[in-house]
């Protein structure tokens, strides 16, 4: 039976669920680990403060500066929730943002399965640098590379992004040492019962407009809407 | 109780150890693996509270190298795990406790005062 349109954007819709599912956890840490610091500043703060005799301004003004700070990072964390939102407006994202932005999230998850992620250094930040919009979608085709080069590459030991002209990546995975399994590590990803193939990659790509070319070991894109990566 | 913390946040750490020592625990922050094992090579620690994602590698194998190189009891290992709650089911039987950031203090100390009582 042939897919509907309507059944391919269902598609790409849960492409983009599973690449959040996996994106989540790190998400989630980011806000928590500020949340545990306010916790335990203030609850010191009370105790301190129930208890001192002598009361020492400076080190409880330095204990405020400390939770404001991480009421900051917080508050943070729970503004680039939006960054997911494809519906939200935005102004558009540089690649070296893109790259920095999506390799610091999923790094820790990545290399906890003994994946590394090598950045180009064509892809450090660069003055006049231009932006490219939709910013969310893009979010998405990143983390749909990465994740078809982690679930599609056998024992792979190492991804490599780089920059693909002036306005598209390259993905590239290199094998790595087979290793058995950590359970621990693999709580860090979603099931592999929902591998992100071939197919999936392309539906995510065909659902927010971008081209995409997807090799067995290899992926790249634009960062523009319906522009073949060359 | 004498109190072993690895916690690469290291604000996090050290507020955690502040608020042991106000219950009148001892408490010895590290913040990477593998301070935390130099320094458990030559102290006892009678708990060993230990993030899971650590910089330099896994929190899983901190504490099987506290419990493996313990001399007479091994310290009780509490996880702590920013992650994903599949972690602690990942790492059950390795560590006697599991807690979930943000941490809730409350119970880490009741986990720490009944492993106090015996």
């Amino acid at each position: 039976m042939k897919a509907s349109p309507g059944a391919r954007s269902w598609m790409a819709a849960g492409v983009r669920h599973e690449l959040l599912t996996r994106a989540l956890p790190a998400l989630r840490h980011d806000m928590a680990a500020p949340v545990s610091v306010i916790r335990m500043g203030i609850l010191l703060l009370k105790r301190q403060v129930t208890a001192a005799e002598n009361p020492d301004a400076a080190a409880w003004g330095e204990r405020v500066a400390l939770i404001e700070n991480q009421v900051s990072a917080l508050a943070s964390g729970v503004r680039s929730l939006r960054d997911w939102e494809l519906a939200t407006h935005d102004e558009g994202i540089k690649r070296s943002e893109l790259v920095a932005q999506c390799t610091a999230l999923m790094r820790v998850a990545f290399d906890l399965n003994g994946v590394a992620l090598h950045v180009g250094e064509d892809l450090s930040p660069e003055e006049g640098e231009p932006s490219f919009p939709s910013g969310a979608a893009l979010r998405y085709m990143f983390l749909g590379a990465l994740g078809y080069l982690h679930d599609s590459v056998p024992h792979v030991g190492a991804i490599d992004v780089e920059a693909h002209g002036t306005d598209g990546l390259r993905f590239s995975a290199t094998p790595g040492e087979p290793t058995a399994p950590d359970p621990v590590a693999g709580a860090h990803r979603a099931p592999r019962a929902l591998a992100i193939d071939a197919i999936a990659l392309q539906s995510l790509a065909d659902g927010l407009g971008y081209e995409v070319a997807v090799e067995p070991d290899a992926v790249r894109f634009a960062l523009v809407t319906g522009q073949a990566s060359a | 109780m004498n109190v072993l913390i690895v916690d690469d946040n290291e604000a996090a750490a050290d507020l955690l150890q502040e608020l042991l020592v106000l219950q009148d625990h001892k408490a010895r922050c590290t913040y990477t693996g593998q301070q935390a094992l130099d320094v458990a090579a030559s102290e006892v620690f009678d708990a060993a509270l230990v993030d899971l994602t650590l910089p330099d590698f896994p929190g899983t194998e901190v504490a099987r190298q506290l419990r493996a190189t313990a001399r007479g009891e091994p310290p009780l290992l509490v996880a702590i795990s920013g992650y994903s709650a599949d972690e602690a089911s990942a790492s059950a039987g390795l560590f006697d406790h599991h807690l979930q950031k943000p941490i809730d203090f409350e119970v880490l100390d009741r986990i720490l005062s009944r492993a106090a009582a015996g």
